[in-house]
């Protein structure tokens, strides 16, 4: 791997640049891996490099029905944090948010990784118990979530002038999250596509998978893809929103729902906002890019959904939503807006698990999946390696819907 | 000298109406009519701007809603963030400035990142400054970001709203072939709206065309029967930004800068695309010097504006359409130094330009000269050859033209890629949607309008309706037909100089290239590895540029590389406009009624769930909340309380297999409640989790009365309609929401009884005739009341329900009546404290996730001969697992005085790494003088008198486990 | 933002409806009945498919009807709305 640094990038600048080598290598495709993963997005290449760097695996092919990195990793709003609620999931987010603050080094790529804070705005009460017994229950594993007055509120974001005294919802209350930030989404795909393809990892664009092929035993056998059949012994699903379309290839019936999570951003404007805003009460949160353009997000749309669209209702309220706190951005203007699909378990919490079919693993029901690209990747790797489940993600596995022990995070509301 | 390079005559603008406008502080001098690019060109300032990444200097670049040279921000009162001067009109004391440059255009510190700009190619940021310089470096970044500052919005004149409207027929822009299916439409008589980008819908095809008087006229006759037409709407000044499903169609009205704004949400049964085409530019060293521009924006000043920003113009093409420009220039006066023309001789037919022109033909410009002005090119033929060096002051440039299929490929079309006229066409429609026009591929103008003609003839004969044709005259016009051969990135160009293919993101040629190199291979990693085509124009004029170099050097077709995804908005649109804030009109509160007299009397009201504004306490002169609270409820404890109860869910189910569903719906056992009683029971989801809690009376056979909690009353109605119409819809049974239509009036505390004793009634209230949960329907008082003895306080209670306009007089007499015994109304928090000391459960508080009624002590409720029930099955299969429940107990501390904090875990093990609960509701017990908390625990039932850790963030505090109870454990209170 | 066509109060907006869910078979009246797999199955496996699904809609702020509509996950569009019947 040719390495990044300003000494290189000053060498490469007298030869106009023309000496940079492929991030990543072209591969022809083999009949068959050790290791097959469905997906090159940031889970499936973060496995992808976790195997072969920590376990040794290194005969694997990557499997991407588009371009790298153009699902969820290319459409998602950067929000990296670990302000969860059960211990289940919190040590998980804090591994995550932890090797996320190494990553760029690691990689040798920079992430362009920024540690911002997250404030959460506190609108209702009942909000306000939730988020009290988060702090509690996350200063234990050692994430931290620190109260601030709404004066300070308001200081750290002069732009937040609404939810005033006489508002709707008046801000009651606010928490920081130091932990809480962003980076750029598409540097960690390329980051780790690039890693991984100098372990020897092959990434295949364009190869769709059709379906998958199971042996007269039972066990998994492999793929069938728009560029003929792969066999493998062990197969690895990561394609977030497409996971069922999949696994009813061969059978298996997962409890999952795909919905589309839309996102957007306005135009680049000077710096104002220099944390991660989060208001649950209203259902939006933004942060602002080191481009200038701020990225907003709201809820997912009603209804299952594979378009990758938007719903119109669903964005007006995220921006009244937006305007209610922040009046002045009514004169900012919508640059782009854009939506991508994330399969949903019932209890709102990840799957990383193996299958009922030998070789098959999971990694999916990813809604907010972006945060847990690193963590994802270990542990998804370490359960295909050896094919047992990582003591970070034990809780994580198909085995909990047979007795409906769900993981339920608040902002998960009871289903009727 | 103001206005030297406008022409005499000519031109939309009102010469008899000079205006005068500041740019950069600097007043200028324009007519009515004028944009600030128009204005700014006419008075030969050139550099208007610089760029985004590199800080070059930039002028304008078209005279459209494509601008990619030049934006701008408008100052004060009417201020707007990054806007194109092309789509500013001038008007008097209009105030803006330029962006991304300090302190201006010709002068700006942020060129000194030229000097390093080999050091930046695209993506530079990935391959340098790692942890820990990368904290130093990204405070620099991030400043350097971003263009204009967020405009001042105290004071701002911009008002802003939306509108739905709904017709047979849309016709998306107002050009020649839009009018004339706008026309042919109208004359079904059906709804028709017409939306267009400008003051009026221009009737021009976007392709240039000689102004041919016949074609003028006959546009004059249709755009005269369009407006006489009572069915037409012509939405003017109005740009349709989205295409979503089921031909929904939103757009954007904006009239003037910081006037009124306003969305339109269009809907309509079909919609015929004519958004037309844009020019692009050709791609060339320095091809972004000011006084470069787009051919179709220099025709666009002459003939609307009548500006021509230079005197020796020289044309750089690859197309035919760019002699229009020529013969424009050469009537105007102009001299045209040459034009070059990258197809080989023979391709293009200049013979008819009047004058002796220099034709360049199979040349390329290898660089164009200029700093902040354009001076010149050098130029070469394209196989090879001697290059020539020509001077001018003005670059006119035409790279072809590309069909605007934004509002296309989001409305699901396809396209693909039309050899002969080297763009992208629209292919299969995925919605009820033509495209017609210059749209549609058709560049030649009588070809144009037999298509459309036809096309649209075709659309109402589907729909069914009847068809007029258009007289379509012969025309006289002048033009070739349009030819063209791409050329995608000069042959010979400049090494060493930038050739921009994205203006606004500063994209280059070689940024492409290098991004290809690395193995960025696909459109949209070339996009993302560049930031190509991601700036506020979205890349109108540049992206077919992207895809045709990407083909060039992949060796892959058009087809095969495709076009970077369109996103919408087509341009930005202001926020102000697409939604609006939930205020108090749009999500108002409930309130009951007598919250009149709660306002005037201390009360303190928030939000308590269902929008249901009520009172937390009621503050009595200077005490503080914990006084009030506490003694209220001491009130309620020893003496006698009033509670406004009106917002509980109140619902009526009838019929003769109500007690049936109810079964069904409950945890407890229905048809054995005798008649005037009810019985508290649980509601589960089929997934086994708690989903509200209440109580079921019977008011008679086949009709009973469910008084369930306040926050959870769309879910429960929901939860209730699904299962009665679905999955028993063979049940005679009708439910109906009552919680509006009764209102109550809770009075408890031990002196109640004696109390409403005094007020007339024909209900017995003593406890042999009316016990604890019977349920009576009379009079109280000479008001008709339905008075039900449930308790949540653990006292005395009786819950006087009457209609709505009988609350007020209602509660009035008793708060006088009850003035000897103290009455004390009492609030939620009151109310809340009162339900923990008697281990009561809140659903907010101690339902958390899979928490079961067995959990919470409540195993009774589920009645013991009970087949089935909604969540049974989830709850026993539950049951099965082996994870420890998380049983409801309470928790004291040895210290009365010591409060464990809500939400803090529990904790076990030596490491104390592992949360075994939670507080879920603490409270200081004023009866008790003690803090008194309730607790979810693993396995806590059995766990009575243990001691448990509780984590705070000081620390640890040791708790007792105790029965979830602090208050009257036989409960004789609330049945005495 | 979808026109949802009531099969009794014709087309009408979105926001006069709620979501509800996929569409799953009515309940039996006695869950005992079902093995453990077949509950699960029942209660959390719904139907996922990416193109023609079938949905429950309430039409809350209008009729109050419980609706069957088969709508197409990827173009939205729908193609048709029943009154939701049990089997």
């Amino acid at each position: 791997m040719q390495k990044y640094s300003l000494y290189s990038l000053v060498r490469n600048s007298f030869t106009r640049h023309r000496n940079w080598s492929p991030a990543w290598i072209n591969h022809d495709l083999k009949k068959s891996y050790d290791v097959i993963i469905i997906g090159g997005g940031g889970h499936g290449l973060a496995t992808a490099y976790y195997l072969a760097k920590g376990y040794g695996v290194t005969n694997i092919a990557v499997l991407e029905r588009g371009w790298l990195g153009g699902g969820n990793v290319a459409r998602n709003t950067v929000t990296i944090r670990s302000n969860y609620l059960r211990q289940e999931s919190i040590p998980f987010f804090i591994k995550s948010v932890e090797m996320y603050e190494g990553l760029s080094n690691e990689l040798n790529f920079n992430l362009m990784h920024s540690r911002r804070s997250m404030i959460d705005i506190i609108q209702t009460y009942p909000k306000l118990r939730e988020i009290t017994r988060k702090m509690y229950t996350m200063d234990i594993f050692g994430s931290t979530y620190k109260p601030i007055s709404v004066s300070e509120i308001r200081r750290r974001i002069p732009t937040l002038t609404g939810g005033g005294k006489d508002s709707r919802l008046p801000i009651i209350a606010g928490m920081v999250h130091p932990e809480g930030a962003v980076n750029r989404h598409d540097a960690v795909a390329w980051g780790y596509a690039r890693a991984a393809s100098s372990l020897g990892v092959e990434i295949h664009q364009n190869t769709k998978v059709n379906s998958l092929l199971k042996n007269d035993d039972g066990t998994i056998r492999g793929v069938s893809t728009v560029k003929g059949e792969i066999w493998a012994d062990r197969v690895a699903v990561a394609v977030s929103g497409h996971t069922t379309q999949l696994t009813d290839t061969v059978g298996l019936r997962l409890p999952l729902r795909s919905f589309n999570l839309s996102a957007f951003v306005s135009e680049p404007v000077k710096p104002m906002i220099d944390v991660v805003v989060n208001c649950p009460d209203l259902g939006v949160y933004l942060s602002q890019t080191a481009k200038g353009e701020l990225v907003i997000g709201g809820a997912p749309d009603p209804g299952q959904s594979f378009r990758r669209g938007t719903n119109q209702l669903v964005f007006e309220r995220t921006v009244g939503a937006m305007l209610e706190l922040f009046p002045s951005f009514k004169k900012l203007k919508l640059l782009r807006q854009w939506g991508g699909t994330v399969d949903i378990a019932p209890d709102a919490s990840p799957i990383i698990s193996e299958t009922e079919i030998p070789g098959l693993y999971i990694t999916a029901g990813w809604w907010g999946g972006y945060k847990a690209i690193p963590a994802g990747g270990l542990t998804f790797a370490n359960l295909i390696a050896t094919n047992t489940p990582h003591q970070l993600t034990k809780s994580f596995t198909l085995d909990r819907f047979k007795t409906l022990d769900y993981i339920l995070e608040p902002g998960t509301t009871t289903r009727v | 000298m103001p206005n030297n390079y406008r022409l005499a005559t000519g031109g939309t603008i009102d010469r008899k109406v000079p205006i005068k406008f500041t740019f950069n502080g600097k007043i200028i001098e324009g007519y009515l009519g004028d944009t600030v690019a128009s204005a700014l060109l006419s008075n030969g300032i050139n550099t208007t701007g610089r760029s985004f990444k590199y800080h070059r200097p930039r002028g304008i670049i078209s005279a459209g809603l494509e601008e990619s040279g030049t934006f701008i921000e408008v100052m004060g009162k009417k201020g707007t963030s990054s806007v194109p001067a092309t789509m500013v009109p001038i008007e008097e004391g209009l105030r803006v400035k330029s962006i991304n440059c300090w302190p201006n255009p010709n002068v700006d510190f942020g060129q000194v990142l030229q000097l390093i700009s080999p050091l930046i190619p695209s993506g530079f940021y990935y391959k340098t400054f790692f942890q820990p310089r990368w904290k130093t470096f990204e405070p620099f970044i991030r400043k350097m970001a971003g263009l204009a500052d967020i405009p001042e919005s105290e004071n701002s004149s911009t008002t802003y709203d939306s509108r739905d409207i709904h017709c047979e027929f849309l016709i998306i822009g107002g050009g020649v072939a839009g009018l004339v299916a706008a026309l042919m439409t109208a004359r079904t008589g059906k709804r028709v709206v017409l939306v267009d980008n400008h003051m009026d819908p221009s009737g021009n095809g976007s392709l240039p065309l000689n102004e041919s008087s016949s074609i003028r006229l006959w546009v004059r006759t249709l755009k005269d029967e369009l407006n006489s037409c009572s069915n037409v709407r012509i939405l003017t000044k109005t740009m349709v930004w989205g295409y979503r499903e089921q031909n929904l169609v939103l757009a954007y009205e904006n009239k003037g800068i910081g006037i009124s704004e306003r969305a339109w949400r269009i809907r309509s049964r079909n919609v015929i695309l004519s958004t037309g085409c844009i020019e692009r530019s050709l791609v060339f060293p320095h091809n972004d010097r000011p006084g470069i521009m787009l051919a179709s924006g220099l025709l666009n000043f002459c003939r609307n504006y009548a500006v021509i920003p230079g005197d020796r113009v020289i044309l750089y093409t690859n197309n035919s359409s760019i002699k229009i420009l020529a013969n424009t220039l050469l009537e105007k006066g102009k001299e045209i130094v040459a034009i070059i023309d990258t197809r080989e001789e023979g391709l293009g037919d200049y013979t008819d330009l009047p004058g002796d022109i220099t034709i360049y033909s199979g040349h390329e410009v290898n660089k164009a000269i200029g700093w902040n002005r354009f001076r010149g090119v050098i130029a070469s033929p394209v196989m090879g050859g001697k290059s020539v060096t020509l001077s001018g002051d003005l670059l006119a440039v035409s790279g072809g033209w590309n069909p605007n299929l934004q509002l296309w490929i989001q409305s699901g079309g396809s396209f693909s890629y039309a050899n002969e006229l080297a763009t992208f066409v629209p292919t299969n429609s995925e919605q009820n949607v033509v495209a017609v026009g210059s749209l549609a591929g058709k560049f030649d103008f009588a070809e144009k309008i037999n298509d459309t003609v036809q096309k649209i003839s075709d659309l109402i004969t589907t729909s069914g309706l009847k068809t007029e044709l258009l007289q379509v005259p012969e025309f006289d016009t002048l033009e070739d037909e349009y030819s063209i051969r791409p050329y995608w990135e000069s042959v010979n160009a400049d090494a060493g100089s930038k050739s921009f293919v994205d203006l606004l993101n500063d994209v280059t040629l070689a940024d492409i290239k290098l991004a290809l190199r690395e193995g960025y291979d696909d459109i949209e990693l070339v996009k993302r590895y560049t930031t190509l085509g991601m700036g506020l124009d979205q890349g109108k004029t540049g992206n077919v540029n992207a895809s045709g170099i990407i083909s060039n050097a992949k060796g892959k077709t058009l087809d095969e590389v495709g076009l970077i995804k369109y996103r919408s908005p087509v341009s930005p649109v202001s926020f102000g406009v697409l939604g609006k804030p939930e205020g108090e009109i749009v999500k108002p509160y409930k309130t009951t009624p007598i919250t009149k007299w709660n306002r005037e009397n201390g009360a303190v009201l928030y939000e308590a769930g269902a929008n249901w504004k009520r009172p937390g306490y009621y503050l009595m002169r200077d005490e503080s909340m914990t006084d009030a609270i506490n003694r209220e409820a001491l009130a309620v404890r020893t003496g006698l309380a009033i509670y406004d109860g009106s917002p509980l869910a109140t619902f009526e189910v009838k019929g003769k297999d109500a007690a049936r569903f109810l079964e069904l719906i409950f945890t407890i056992p229905i048809h054995d409640i005798p008649m005037g009683m009810g019985r508290y029971g649980l509601m589960l989801t089929e997934e086994g989790f708690i989903l509200d809690d209440g109580v079921c009376f019977c008011m008679a056979e086949n009709w009973y009365q469910l008084s369930l909690s306040t926050g959870n009353v769309d879910l429960v109605h929901q939860h209730l309609e699904k299962h009665l119409q679905y999955d028993f819809g063979h049940l005679d049974v009708t439910l109906t929401n009552l919680t509006l239509q009764w209102m109550n009036a809770t009075v408890c505390g031990p002196k109640a009884r004696t109390f409403l004793q005094h007020f007339t009634t024909d209900i017995d209230l003593t406890p042999e005739a009316f016990p604890f949960m019977g349920i009576r329907d009379g009079e109280f008082n000479g008001i008709p009341a339905r008075i039900a003895r449930v308790s949540f306080t653990g006292e005395l209670s009786f819950e006087i329900n009457v209609r709505p306009r009988d609350l007020e007089q209602l509660w009035g007499i008793l708060i006088q009546r009850g003035d000897n015994y103290g009455i004390t109304p009492i609030g939620s928090e009151t109310n809340h404290v009162l339900r923990v000391e008697k281990g009561f459960i809140s659903l907010g508080h101690e339902v958390d996730g899979k928490i079961d009624p067995i959990d919470l002590g409540l195993g009774w409720v589920i009645g013991k001969r009970k087949m089935d029930f909604i969540g049974k099955r989830a709850m026993e299969l539950n049951r099965t697992s082996k994870l420890p429940r998380k049983e409801l107990v309470g928790l004291v501390s040895k210290d009365p005085h010591i409060q464990f904090a809500e939400g803090s875990p529990l904790v076990a093990t030596e490491d104390h790494l592992f949360v075994e609960g939670h507080v879920t509701a603490s409270v200081w017990s004023e009866i008790n003088q003690q803090y008194v908390a309730l607790a979810l625990l693993d396995d806590g039932k059995k766990r009575l008198n243990e001691n448990v850790q509780v984590r705070n963030l000081d620390g640890l505090e040791s708790g007792q486990v105790t029965t979830p109870c602090f208050y009257d454990p036989e409960g004789k209170k609330l049945r005495s | 933002m979808l026109i949802i066509d009531c099969p009794f109060c014709g087309p009408r907006d979105e926001r006069e409806f709620e979501y509800c869910g996929p569409y799953r078979k009515s309940r039996s009246d006695n869950m005992d009945d079902l093995s453990a797999s077949d509950f699960i199955e029942y209660l959390i496996v719904p139907e996922n498919p990416e193109g023609v699904g079938r949905e429950f809609w309430w039409h809350k702020r209008g009729c109050g009807e419980w609706l069957l509509v088969v709508r197409d996950t990827k173009t939205h569009q729908i193609l048709s709305t029943a009154e939701a019947d049990a089997e």
